[in-house]
């Protein structure tokens, strides 16, 4: 009896668990924490002997890329338990988890002549792996900035699954001189302000630059006929040629298709404003809107298929968007206030746009069907959005307020989290964010 | 002068120095305990109880806190490491959304003694109905972005990954755990939710009702009224009563599956679950602007008794976005996982076989619109 | 006249051409050099004292007018000085105008341009509908890009709301 009972028991311990437990614990997250992620980077290894400028030049420009997202912080190599001094030497994982690293970056450098290779590694600290393969870099010396970003965009890309955006440049206005008399030229830079030329000589007064998609011409107003009228400027040779426009005829705000074959833009014809497309290699102009009112500021969708431009059709400036062939437009913009310079997302699913309301203006995102307005940053004067090409952040520029006002940079990431300034030598504005380079 | 006067100049001026000192000390301890607790939500609250509270069943069961009190000095070597961020592992327990700091009573740092007594009624006094109520202060920015607001660090601490209480031995730690060289680190300044610079308040609400302090020590009795306490009877028994009560098992088994068996573990309850999820999402950080926070992954896992990840986190599903993005958002939860977990999740002990395996589902899409 | 007088004239001349010289705009406007370039001083259009100057126009009959935010139509005061400008370019045939719109810095540059191009065809129109051939006037818009006023304020704000008819001799561009 008693041995049946034992039985029983037994019987019970095993199969208990399994009785009381329905499959795994099974519970929901909504909530976490949104904090830069740790990263740890010895400096690059100077693999032969002359390298180590550059190795600590690259070591520092990749940190600050990193750091300048705001989705990083780098852990200060004062803090390190162990120091990584040999490339490609096994990772000591509780070292760096006792530091409370979360990536490890790793990387060496040899420079040889004109002959710049840089190597790297990049590991996920608490996994304990390698997040994707090394990877080595070969370019000249006088690129090493380019190499630094190449680098930062992978390390970046790998751990947010997005593309980066470091290797890029940025045309803009270069401004000087007092408010009612400014110098405007055009110029151009690498997305992080270093590598400064300019483009134009400040004779005649220019605006609005913007880049073709794969950033080798850029279009912009010049009024060095007297009127406005659009430029199309390569930027290797710096040479330019004016886009047809007839006496009388004003052109501005121009951008370029995604294909870079055809340019949009507003043209002023007497009291009204409307949007026209021209072919580059036709030169066929297409007007495309048809209205009393001004319509300016086109932007196309990355598919190319519709059109997002501002119109005060209504009484006040509003986004709207419309086929890209015309046609009747929608309304998408319903907030108090002005809305203005729309610009597509590289991803297509947002617009950004400068906003005017009781005094103040912002630069802010909304969905292309204007839901989910959101403004990101709030000044005296904020204008002119450009995304950076990865679609994650928005440069615009801020005009200070008053006789010695004046505009410098700046850039904000889409969640409205880290504004920052890019650092320009002269006032500048008008920023139009360049492709990922090749 | 008189002895009179001498008495009198002396211990003015002892006074004015005791106040002097005394409060410029105790300021700012005083000052970040106040907004430490003004952000108990319910939640915690009971996961702070539940910590806190003795479980009769299983006294091994840990408490989130039991790790510091375990916790011996740092060793040698951690002093002579760069103090910044190198912390010992086992202060890595995800406290972030455990008890706040009780009050300084005993001070850190012998050479720093300062009697508190003189702000501690203050602290626990009610609401002033004569303040005015402020609206309804909007958060700063801050680098980090939580559910539960920290403020600023104090000028002494340093942002440490994960907040360490200002040392603070209380009557049921043992003395030889004071830890001198320890200090105190604040979590990284928090808001809780991101502030653009276009919803930033003109300026900062000068005065607030003060929050009411939580009671220094949690109600002993909780426990008694949670219903998943019972089953933890069957302590030492005869072998007469443990076959009774096979017996009686066995018979309520092939009756009603309702009861549980004698080794069959309860679900948890929904103060152990909020604790878990509390654990894990302290560490889980989401990045609301990229595209990986529409995708919403379910990972499974399994836990060894001793609350730590054993084997890997892997991929139950995924929806949402393409491959990069999922592939993004599952390293993310991954982290969250092996991070907070990596000294084990506190789960009662006696209800291994109830969280032995766990799926989690991280959905960020409360995250991705604030 | 004393030579301090003229002096006084002559400086008050110059300060007003200033303020119109079309070129101040970073080589705006038509040939304007009829102005005088920076060089060049032409002394019958800086005797302001002579009707037929741009000097006198500019500064007798008024070579501005503004405008209300957001709008490009014209006030009473503006149609009355317009109609001033109508009448001395009818009685100096030999003179062309650019007409500057301009806007105040609350707007953006897009917009602005469009807003001064609205500003500057009301004038056109304007002095067209008073009798002035449409072949004589020409329309640039500036937008924003050219405040007179500089100071953030509303005060400058409505000084720069404007449109300029700058007159010369000379062709069109």
């Amino acid at each position: 009896m008693i041995k049946k009972l034992l039985a029983v028991v037994l019987a019970l311990m095993v199969s208990g668990p399994v009785m009381a437990q329905n499959g795994p614990l099974r519970l929901t997250i909504t909530d976490g924490v949104i904090e830069p992620l740790p990263f740890a980077l010895p400096s690059f290894q100077p693999e032969l002997a002359g390298s180590e400028q550059v190795a600590a030049d690259i070591s520092r420009v990749v940190a600050e890329d990193l750091i300048g997202t705001g989705l990083f912080r780098q852990i200060p190599p004062s803090a390190f338990i162990s120091q990584h001094s040999v490339f490609g030497q096994p990772v000591a994982f509780a070292d760096w988890r006792a530091v409370n690293a979360q990536a490890l970056i790793t990387g060496a450098v040899t420079v040889s002549g004109s002959q710049l290779v840089v190597k790297f590694r990049l590991y996920d600290i608490f996994t304990g792996v390698e997040m994707g393969d090394g990877l080595q870099l070969v370019g000249s010396t006088d690129g090493w900035r380019r190499m630094a970003h190449k680098v930062a965009d992978t390390i970046y890309s790998r751990i947010t699954g997005e593309g980066g955006y470091f290797d890029s440049r940025v045309v803009f206005v270069s401004e000087t001189g007092p408010k009612d008399n400014r110098v405007k030229r055009l110029a151009i830079m690498d997305y992080d302000g270093a590598n400064l030329q300019f483009l134009t000589e400040g004779n005649s007064l220019v605006l609005a630059p913007r880049f073709s998609p794969l950033g080798d011409r850029v279009l912009y107003t010049s009024f060095e006929s007297g009127v406005p009228r659009i430029n199309l400027l390569d930027v290797a040779t710096v040479g330019r040629r004016q886009i047809e426009t007839q006496a009388g005829e004003m052109a501005f705000s121009p951008r370029f298709s995604r294909d870079g074959q055809r340019v949009i833009y507003s043209l002023a014809t007497g009291a009204n404003t409307d949007i026209w497309m021209t072919d580059l290699g036709t030169n066929v102009h297409t007007r495309l809107t048809n209205a009393p009112s001004i319509e300016t500021a086109p932007s196309l969708s990355p598919d190319g298929s519709q059109i997002v431009f501002e119109s005060d059709r209504s009484g006040t400036p509003q986004l709207y968007i419309m086929s890209a062939s015309g046609g009747e437009p929608r309304r998408i913009s319903f907030g108090e206030g002005r809305y203005g310079t729309p610009v597509w997302s590289p991803r297509g699913d947002l617009v950004a746009f400068t906003k005017q309301n009781a005094g103040r203006f912002h630069i802010g995102v909304m969905r292309t069907d204007g839901s989910e307005e959101r403004l990101l940053t709030a000044s005296f004067l904020d204008e002119a959005p450009t995304w950076a090409p990865n679609g994650r952040v928005i440069m615009f520029f801020r005009e200070t307020q008053g006789a010695d006002g004046a505009p410098s940079l700046y850039s904000v990431d889409i969640s409205g989290r880290n504004l920052r300034q890019v650092i320009t030598p002269t006032f500048a504005s008008d920023p139009s964010w360049g492709p990922l380079q090749p | 002068m008189s002895a009179g006067t001498r008495i009198s100049v002396i211990g003015h001026s002892a006074l004015l120095t005791w106040l002097l000192l005394g409060w410029g000390l105790s300021n700012e301890p005083l000052d970040f305990q106040i907004t430490e607790v003004s952000v108990v939500s319910g939640e915690e609250f009971e996961a702070i109880v539940r910590a806190t509270t003795p479980n009769p069943a299983t006294e091994a069961t840990p408490a989130p806190e039991a790790p510091a009190i375990d916790q011996t000095p740092p060793a040698p070597e951690a002093v002579e490491a760069p103090p910044v961020t190198a912390t010992p592992e086992a202060v890595e327990t995800p406290t972030a959304e455990a008890p706040p700091p009780s009050p300084p009573d005993i001070p850190a740092e012998p050479a720093e003694v300062v009697d508190t007594a003189p702000s501690l009624p203050e602290l626990s006094s009610p609401a002033d109905p004569t303040l005015p109520t402020s609206s309804r202060p909007q958060p700063r920015p801050a680098p980090r972005v939580a559910s539960t607001p920290a403020p600023p660090p104090p000028p002494d601490a340093q942002v440490a990954d994960v907040p360490q209480d200002a040392v603070s031995p209380d009557a049921t730690e043992p003395a030889e755990v004071v830890t001198e060289e320890q200090d105190s680190a604040a979590p990284e300044e928090a808001a809780p939710e991101i502030v653009t610079e276009a919803e930033q308040p003109a300026a900062a609400p000068t005065t607030s009702v003060r929050p009411r302090t939580r009671p220094a020590t949690p109600p002993a009795q909780t426990a008694a009224t949670e219903p998943d306490e019972a089953p933890a009877e069957d302590a030492p028994q005869s072998d007469d009563a443990a076959v009774d009560a096979a017996v009686a098992a066995a018979l309520a088994a092939a009756t009603t599956s309702a009861a549980p068996a004698t080794a069959a573990g309860p679900p948890l309850t929904g103060a152990e679950e909020s604790a878990f999820i509390l654990a894990v999402k302290a560490c889980w950080n989401v990045d609301p602007g990229a595209e990986w926070s529409r995708v919403t992954v379910v990972v499974g896992f399994e836990l060894g008794r001793d609350g730590r990840v054993a084997g890997d986190v892997r991929m139950v599903n995924a929806s949402g976005g393409d491959d990069a993005s999922v592939n993004a958002a599952f390293q993310a939860a991954r982290r969250a996982v092996l991070r907070c977990g990596a000294s084990g999740f506190s789960l009662p002990a006696d209800k291994y076989d109830s969280w032995r395996e766990v799926e989690l589902t991280f959905d960020p899409e409360s995250m991705r619109l604030r | 006249m004393h030579t301090l007088t003229k002096a006084a004239l002559l400086l008050l001349a110059l300060s007003t051409a200033a303020c119109t010289r079309p070129d101040r705009f970073g080589g705006a406007g038509a040939d304007g050099t009829g102005m005088g370039g920076a060089n060049g001083i032409n002394s019958s259009s800086l005797d302001a004292s002579d009707p037929t100057s741009p000097a006198y126009f500019a500064q007798t009959i008024g070579d501005r007018v503004l405008f209300a935010v957001d709008q490009s139509n014209l006030s009473p005061e503006a149609m009355a000085t317009l109609s001033g400008q109508a009448q001395w370019m009818l009685n100096n045939p030999q003179y062309l105008a650019v007409i500057e719109g301009h806007a105040d810095e609350q707007g953006t540059r897009d917009y602005n341009l469009a807003l001064g191009a609205r500003r500057a065809n009301a004038v056109r129109e304007y002095l067209i509908s008073q009798g002035v051939p449409s072949n004589r006037l020409q329309t640039v818009s500036y937008g924003k890009e050219r405040p007179l006023a500089i100071c953030s304020d509303e005060t400058c704000y409505s000084q720069n709301r404007r449109a300029v008819t700058v007159v010369s001799v000379g062709q069109l561009g």
